[in-house]
């Protein structure tokens, strides 16, 4: 595979975006452009807003102010699944599958925006809704598949292993096409052993379905390996941006997280 | 054998209309306990309209018995004031009957569609405030239209329904239900009540679709009680009170929501109870009770809550090596 060019435009350039809950300013001015490709990660100790941000960038938040520019388009004030269908997808920091369906219905969900046969065909289950639902199945399964995932294809999501629980989210948001995908947290509750087979599939999925990844993560191991570029984040605002090495040894970060006078190992 | 497998329930419907004609024919049930089927029927489908909103869907709705009101009367001032039987050759009554029962449904639904927008657009249990207010406002309506009866009710409704008409009516919408369910759309729906947050991260409009199945949901109770009305022959607005409605939810839960095999066996189970315990007179509605609080205690899931039925469940075929646990 080759690099991403840093020359092309941003998949996603968000400018200025900030939002206050009531007098609370959760997040201020946070700024950040994502060329195609780009493997990003966003840190910062807890409360500082990072998942607010995704909320945001999904639109289950609206922003007071700022701009959400996706592939040109700014998607700020349009709902939830809007964000979906122009190529945004995320996972959630408290696993939030579809419990009580299949792992494959939770995939075939995500597939939802991509159907497109109508109503009344629906309704009396014509020849072209069959072959559609065969088809859907069937690119549902290759996903599973390629996520070593089609044995627990007809297993109920809550009786899943955690674990497996964490990849299924990541393959229903990969279900949906994205452009963009955000993971928040995909190591929380992971052992060291997990957390590398983690580190890699995320940079092969990254390959595979050439997406631009943005992840949360606490483990800094673990984003420190796979992402080319972090921003940091406290109280809201954004105090640090730019490359894992840069990022280890600026006293601004060292402070957020180890107050003054800590040192990174 | 993939033939056979889907036209088994079709053919299973048509056997049981044959044998209870037959042992109509032979006096073995009398027209009263052919009655009493029908009504199980039609309140078969009244549940499952109901089940598509509170079971598939997750929402709440508490006033069921409203729209099976607006689709009997709407189908009623049809074939009484504006066809009667009187200016029709024979021939066309049925099929003007089939055109009310119809429009009965067709104009639920849009009643269906104009409370849901606006209340479905809320979460929480917006919907179930005004979904029982408007069953009331539907009947203190009614009792207002001198034309429908007024509170005398309506009379002299021509009595076109019968075991036939029930039963295809009865088919038809398990069938159409099935397949919407088991559609994008259904899986849509089915979405909104697992987790609404979740499902819109996934690209579905939560807001349509819970006014789609809303929608759905009050034209099949309209066409329930179109068939209804010309089952009777006669409405009147108390029928169709709050009460009612809470009848339709018990059939429901009791038979397990999310479940249209549960659907079918809660109405069908609680239509015939209460008729079985009539010699019991007075202790009747108690044993009733009991039996009610006792499911609740071992099966809070209902009947067949969770479960369906296979031939309720549209097969998909895998493609090779994907066949799995299936």
């Amino acid at each position: 595979m080759t690099t991403p060019q840093e020359t092309s435009r941003p998949i996603l350039d968000v400018r200025n975006l900030s939002i206050a809950f009531g007098g609370l300013k959760a997040v201020t001015n946070f700024t950040l452009s994502l060329p195609e490709g780009e493997l990003a990660g966003l840190i910062g100790p807890n409360g500082a807003g990072k998942t607010t941000v995704f909320n945001m960038l999904t639109g289950i938040y609206a922003p007071t102010e700022g701009e959400i520019l996706f592939r040109g388009e700014n998607l700020v004030g349009k709902p939830t699944h809007d964000y979906t269908i122009r190529g945004i997808a995320r996972t959630f920091q408290n696993i939030r599958l579809f419990k009580n369906l299949s792992a494959l219905d939770n995939i075939k969900i995500a597939r939802h925006p991509r159907i497109t046969y109508g109503l009344v065909p629906a309704f009396l289950r014509s020849r072209s809704v069959t072959e559609t639902e065969r088809q859907v199945e069937e690119e549902c399964l290759v996903l599973l598949e390629k996520l070593n995932l089609l044995p627990f294809a007809d297993t109920l999501a809550t009786n899943l292993p955690y674990g497996i629980q964490r990849r299924l989210e990541i393959a229903r948001a990969l279900a949906t096409s994205p452009k963009l995908l955000l993971l928040d947290e995909p190591a929380a509750g992971m052992n060291p052993q997990e957390v590398d087979t983690l580190a890699d599939s995320i940079t092969w999925i990254r390959k595979e379905f050439q997406v631009t990844i943005l992840l949360i993560e606490h483990h800094m191991q673990l984003v420190m390996e796979i992402c080319n570029r972090i921003s940091v984040l406290n109280f809201g605002v954004t105090i640090a941006e730019g490359q894992s090495e840069d990022i280890k040894n600026d006293p601004k970060v060292i402070e957020a997280y180890l107050g003054k006078g800590g040192k990174v190992a | 054998m993939d033939t056979l497998r889907k036209y088994l329930p079709i053919l299973g419907l048509a056997a049981f209309y044959v044998l209870v004609m037959a042992l109509r024919k032979a006096g073995v049930l009398t027209s009263y306990y052919v009655q009493i089927l029908m009504f199980a029927m039609i309140n078969c489908m009244v549940t499952l309209g109901l089940n598509l909103i509170n079971g598939f869907t997750g929402q709440f709705s508490i006033g069921q018995a409203g729209f099976v009101a607006v689709g009997g009367y709407t189908s009623a001032a049809v074939t009484t004031l504006l066809l009667p039987s009187s200016v029709l050759v024979p021939a066309l009554r049925p099929l003007v009957f089939l055109v009310s029962v119809f429009i009965g449904g067709i104009v639920a639904g849009i009643f269906g569609y104009l409370i849901g927008k606006p209340s479905l657009r809320l979460k929480g249990d917006y919907l179930a405030i005004v979904t029982l207010a408007f069953g009331e406002i539907i009947r203190s309506l009614i009792r207002l239209i001198p034309q429908v009866g007024g509170p005398r009710g309506f009379s002299g409704i021509p009595r076109y329904s019968n075991l036939l008409w029930i039963v295809l009516f009865f088919g038809g919408t398990i069938w159409v239900l099935r397949n919407y369910i088991y559609s994008s759309f259904g899986r849509a729906c089915i979405a909104c009540r697992e987790d609404e947050l979740a499902a819109g991260t996934m690209g579905v409009d939560t807001t349509k679709y819970k006014v789609m199945a809303f929608t759905i949901g009050s034209a099949i109770a309209g066409v329930a009680g179109g068939l209804l009305a010309h089952l009777l022959g006669y409405l009147h607005p108390d029928q169709f009170n709050y009460l009612k409605s809470i009848d339709f939810l018990v059939y429901l839960y009791a038979g397990g929501a999310g479940s249209m095999t549960g659907s079918i066996m809660g109405a069908t189970l609680l239509t015939i109870l209460p008729e079985m315990l009539r010699f019991l007179s007075g202790w009747r509605l108690v044993i009733y009770g009991i039996a009610l609080v006792f499911l609740m205690l071992f099966r809070p899931q209902g009947i067949y809550g969770g479960k369906e039925l296979p031939f309720l469940i549209p097969k998909i075929r895998r493609p090779e090596g994907y066949e799995g646990g299936q």
